[in-house]
């Protein structure tokens, strides 16, 4: 009996052990960084670019100065030795490494890029190995602004210095077949530096606003895109406001490769199936893609 | 398919012409001595003659046979003593056998098969018989003894994650498993998250596995049928079983009714696990909060015999699974659940036409439903939030089938059977102050209907058959389907005790599993084939071979299978079952056929078993070898990948020794290959053209350096289910104490679960951990187990 109450507390005390264990990635072959090439390229572009890195992988030890979740892309990571070539069935240009805005880029020049043709890629590293993918030009999107308006009233500073708008965009668009349409609003105004000094006019580079990606498909001919935006200015050093949209007609290359993006990084759900972020570059993470854009002013009321 | 029909008329025909003879009848019942319980697939062979039968699914036997000859039937069925019995057959004869049971302290009778039935003697393949009573000797997690994880045991069978009961035959999914009690579909055979089944072992008679081969009076599912029937209750003298576990405690009684007419059964089991955490719970809440589980169900089931032609049964099924946490702040007061269950209902009427001539009408109804609810209240402003999730299938429907004896070398048997199912695929309510968000899918009708016929026929002494056609047919609003299902299973003994078997069978599925996480939670949706989603299909091909080692008292199976479906159905990604989103947003989110897509599968196995039948050590192993792969247009970049349980090889070692009369010991040991999962390999940033043009349009002295950064990050999971979990392996042991006491008869066990405490992976989460000595953060893969070697014991009587 005593040798059973024995046998009994050992198998409790065995059974106390830790459930959850550490273990090691490498057992596994799953712990290895990919080259990643993002390249767009457009009619409306007066550059050809491609940037190339790889990827970081998953399980790895970093300095905890990098901070914790996932681990940012370091400037080791580029690749900068390799060879990129964009080329049509008449035309090839190769990319050139730049050193200050870490891509491969190339003015366009005589190199002509028209809708409904095929545009190829192909990268080769420098351990020789080579990536390939194509795309066909976009054609443009008929667009016209379907409404505008302040959907949440803004807030004023008491000094009344500082201006915010909320604000829902709404653009219809029609589709060509195969085309996908994405829109974003920017602003041109004139900026003041701290001395009260009038700069020279420039073009803002406001963030893109996600779009309705998931409603769109092949076969919807005519849809309502809207974004909404929020407009953040201090009066006292800008001024002249000139707003804009922009409707981008997308190839179908960049619509998986977005779409599959973001949804891959919206976890919250824990219901939610594991989405793989798409890539239509042989061997390659990323995308080569194409797209066309029109701007239309739009005008609105500070 | 053309062919496929013209050898099934010419089939038919020329064994319509082989029954042409004068012959008499002898029929009747297979009643357990005693209980007068009607037993399933006795067998029943005549002496020196190569005729033989086996009762139907209520016992029901029919032999026709040249009159004025003196025939010796010999009849056996596991657990009880065979029968022998010399009649003179001159005319048409009703004739009841009742068979004794061997006392299980003195004789030990195992098989996963009939004893009495050799493998090598029968035409059907992919088949399975579980006796309850060997169920009851598998060691088993918390010593709950459970009929699917006694399933999970067999051949071709994989388990799902570690501790539950889903089951995944043959490459197939979990809802590709039709499975039956008393005729009504059991839509979620899970209780407490699919750590146990909802089947309660002291009211079933029998459990059968059928893999493969079809009997064309089966359809609906791909992969395989479990047939579960309950006692009838003994019509002789008031009998029961009683049980106390560590989580559980069950009463089983039985009796009479009308003495030999007329008997019930009822059979009830809860867990406790909420009364005894209930004082825990309490402290550490500091009493503002109470929460628990518990699950409970009922069997039950009353039968009347008329007279030897008619038999009415009346059964029913009702359990429920309450997950509740309920808390009463100074503040706040909120009440939050889970409730999932089951109920089933089902009426039979037994009718003999004549002797050769067996009819069953059944009416059934099956009812599942799934709820979690959310109250919460704040105390000082008085502001509600609520919210309800429903969602649930209703079935109705009949079924009507009749057995034709016309000689000892055939049985046809034929039917048709009818489902009007109603689904409810979801329901979301939510409140919050004044605003209400209501979301209901809508409710979807559909009949699913199928007619069809089989015969069992004896050839020859070497070769037989069982071939049939079952036509079903699907409707739903806008959309009627027809289609043919011709099955096929033959076997030819090359050699005394060994035979060549082979198999074909095509199955059509129209309901089906929507699951997240293929684990069998109650939040898996059961949604209908409509205009847009397809049925699922599938085609099965097994050839194998059984020998029957007589002396030994060993038979051995060798089958392999392969088997392809089309249209099977899986989430897309990035889809959810619930939309936990704002309810705005939500009002936009797609029905549940946008979040689904279709592909096709292939699974190819070769599944081994040897097993001991009798004598002090008996049990089985079997291993299995196989590959299932999908392919899906529109998941993992539309090439071919691993199914969640794609399991390369999967063992399953099941002993059982009597020691003596007193002591009798078990133990199983199981391995599997790990399950196929997808983790991210490594992570980047993403760009896209809009944000890159943004950037062009300034000058180039403003571009930073940091642009990159700018960029949504991407993880990269590499291909859909590439990574490989740890092997699963488990040992359960477990020890049975049996003494006759005065009253009762008491069996006392002890067991322990996963005896040398393997730490099996039940899921794998990536963390990241700090190291303070170095300053370091690295990012590693966590393995989460759920169970440890668990010991327990529990006290049963009969009586």
């Amino acid at each position: 009996m005593k040798n059973i109450v024995y046998f009994l507390i050992s198998i409790i005390t065995f059974s106390c052990e830790t459930l959850v264990n550490d273990i090691d990635p490498d057992k596994f072959g799953v712990n290895k960084p990919r080259l990643v090439i993002n390249s767009y390229i457009s009619p409306n572009d007066s550059l050809l670019t491609a940037k190339l890195h790889y990827s970081s992988p998953v399980f790895s030890v970093r300095p905890a100065n990098q901070g914790f979740g996932f681990q940012n892309i370091s400037e080791d990571s580029v690749e900068t030795e390799a060879k990129v070539e964009i080329y049509s069935l008449t035309q090839k240009m190769v990319l050139k490494y730049d050193k200050n805005l870490r891509i491969y880029t190339v003015k366009k020049a005589d190199f002509k890029i028209n809708a409904g043709e095929k545009y190829f890629l192909k990268v080769t590293d420098k351990s020789n190995t080579v990536y390939t993918a194509e795309t066909i030009i976009p054609p443009l999107v008929n667009a016209s602004l379907e409404s505008f308006s302040e959907i949440a009233p803004g807030f004023n500073s008491s000094n009344n210095e500082y201006v915010n708008k909320n604000l829902q965009l709404t653009v219809k668009v029609n589709f060509p077949p195969n085309t996908y349409a994405s829109l974003s609003h920017f602003s041109e105004y004139d900026s003041y530096n701290g001395l009260n000094v009038k700069s020279s006019k420039v073009s803002s580079a406001r963030r893109l606003y996600f779009n309705d990606l998931e409603n769109q498909n092949e076969s919807a001919k005519e849809k309502v895109l809207s974004t909404n935006l929020y407009i953040n200015y201090n009066k006292k050093l800008h001024s002249n406001f000139k707003d804009f949209f922009k409707i981008y007609s997308l190839d179908k290359n960049i619509f998986d490769y977005k779409k599959s993006v973001y949804s891959s990084s919206d976890s919250d759900n824990p219901f939610v199936e594991p989405t793989l972020v798409k890539s239509n570059i042989s061997g390659a993470l990323g995308c080569f893609g194409s797209f066309n854009y029109k701007i239309v002013s739009i005008n609105i009321k500070y | 398919m053309k062919t496929i029909l013209k050898t099934i008329v010419f089939l038919f025909t020329i064994t319509t012409y082989s029954v042409a003879q004068k012959k008499a009848t002898l029929s009747g019942y297979f009643k357990e001595l005693g209980s007068k319980e009607s037993m399933i697939g006795v067998n029943i062979f005549i002496k020196n003659t190569k005729y033989y039968t086996s009762t139907n699914t209520y016992g029901f036997y029919s032999l026709t046979l040249p009159v004025n000859q003196e025939y010796t039937l010999s009849a056996s069925y596991v657990g009880f003593k065979p029968m022998e019995i010399t009649i003179f057959l001159k005319a048409d004869s009703l004739l009841d056998f009742n068979l004794e049971t061997t006392n299980a302290l003195n004789e030990v009778v195992v098989s996963a098969n009939k004893l009495g039935e050799k493998v090598s003697e029968n035409a059907q393949m992919g088949q399975i018989d579980l006796p309850v009573n060997q169920i009851k000797k598998i060691p088993t997690l918390l010593g709950e003894k459970d009929v699917m994880k006694a399933i999970q045991l067999l051949p071709g069978v994989q388990k799902g994650s570690e501790g539950q009961t889903g089951i995944y035959v043959r490459g197939g999914g979990p809802d590709q498993n039709l499975i039956i009690l008393d005729d009504a579909t059991v839509y979620n055979a899970n209780h407490l998250f699919g750590f146990f089944s909802v089947f309660n072992g002291d009211a079933l008679k029998s459990v059968e596995l059928t893999k493969g081969g079809f009997p064309a009076r089966f359809g609906g599912r791909l992969s395989s049928v479990i047939d579960l029937n309950m006692k009838e209750g003994n019509k002789e003298k008031l009998h029961g079983e009683a049980g106390i576990g560590l989580i559980s405690s069950r009463l089983t009684l039985e009796g009479p009714i009308l003495k030999n007419k007329a008997s019930f059964l009822i059979s009830a089991r809860r867990t406790y696990l909420d009364i005894l955490a209930k004082p825990l719970i309490k402290r550490v809440s500091d009493g503002e909060g109470t929460g628990g589980y518990y699950f409970y169900d009922l069997n039950a089931k009353v039968n009347y015999d008329f007279n030897a032609k008619n038999k009415l049964y009346l059964s029913g099924y009702f359990g429920q699974d309450v997950f509740y946490v309920k808390q009463n702040e100074t503040n706040n007061k909120s009440d939050n659940g889970l409730n999932w269950g089951n109920a089933t209902a089902t009426f039979r009427w037994n009718h003999l036409f004549n002797q050769k001539l067996f009819s069953n009408l059944s009416f059934i109804f099956t009812d599942y439903a799934f709820d979690i609810f959310s109250k919460e209240k704040n105390l000082r402003n008085n502001e509600v939030f609520e919210l309800d999730y429903k969602s649930a299938i209703k079935d109705v429907g009949f079924k009507y089938d009749f057995d034709f004896f016309p000689s000892p070398k055939l049985i046809f048997k034929f039917g048709v059977h009818s489902t009007f199912h109603t689904f409810n695929p979801s329901a979301i309510v939510v409140k919050e102050g004044t605003d209400i968000f209501n979301k209901k899918q809508k409710v979807i009708q559909a009949l699913e209907s199928g007619v069809y016929f089989e015969n069992i026929w004896n050839i020859s002494s070497k070769f037989k058959l069982n071939y049939g056609l079952r036509l079903s047919n699907y409707q739903v609003i806008q959309r009627t389907i027809t289609k043919p299902e011709p099955r096929i299973s033959t076997s030819y003994k090359v050699a005394q005790n060994l035979s060549l078997k082979a198999s074909f069978s095509q199955m059509n599925q129209y309901v089906h599993l929507l699951s997240n996480t293929g684990l069998g939670l109650p939040t898996d949706l059961w949604v209908p084939s409509t205009k847009k989603i397809d049925p699922q299909f599938s085609k099965q091909v097994a050839v194998g071979l059984a020998k029957d080692f007589v002396n030994q008292g060993l038979t051995l199976t060798l089958e392999a299978y392969s088997k392809k479906m089309s249209q099977i159905i899986n989430y897309k990604e990035g889809s959810s079952f619930v939309f936990i989103e704002e309810p705005n947003s939500a009002a936009q989110a797609p029905s549940w056929e946008d979040n689904i897509t279709s592909g096709n599968g292939w699974s190819e196995g070769l599944e081994f078993m040897l097993q001991k039948k009798s004598g002090k050590l008996s049990g089985w192993t079997a291993y299995t070898l196989s590959k299932t792969q999908w392919k899906f247009p529109e998941l993992n970049f539309g090439q071919t990948f691993f199914p969640k349980y794609d399991r390369r090889h999967d063992i399953s070692l099941v002993g059982f020794y009597e020691l003596n009369k007193r002591i009798s010991l078990s133990g199983t040991w199981v391995f599997g290959t790990g399950n196929a999962l997808t983790i991210p390999v490594s992570t980047y940033n993403a760009s896209f053209p809009e944000s890159e043009l943004n950037y062009y349009n300034l000058p180039v002295e403003l571009l930073n350096q940091n642009r990159y950064s700018t960029y949504p990050k991407a993880n990269d999971n590499g291909l859909k289910n590439a990574f490989r979990a740890e092997n699963y392996h488990r040992l359960d042991l477990g020890v049975q104490f049996h003494k006759q006491k005065k009253l009762f008869e008491r069996t006392l066990e002890f067991s322990l679960y996963n005896a040398y405490n393997r730490r099996n992976p039940f899921f794998y989460q990536i963390n990241e951990r700090f190291n303070v000595t170095n300053r370091t953060v690295s990012t590693v893969l966590t393995r989460f187990s759920v169970f440890p070697i668990v010991p327990s014991f529990s006290y049963n009587i009969k009586f």
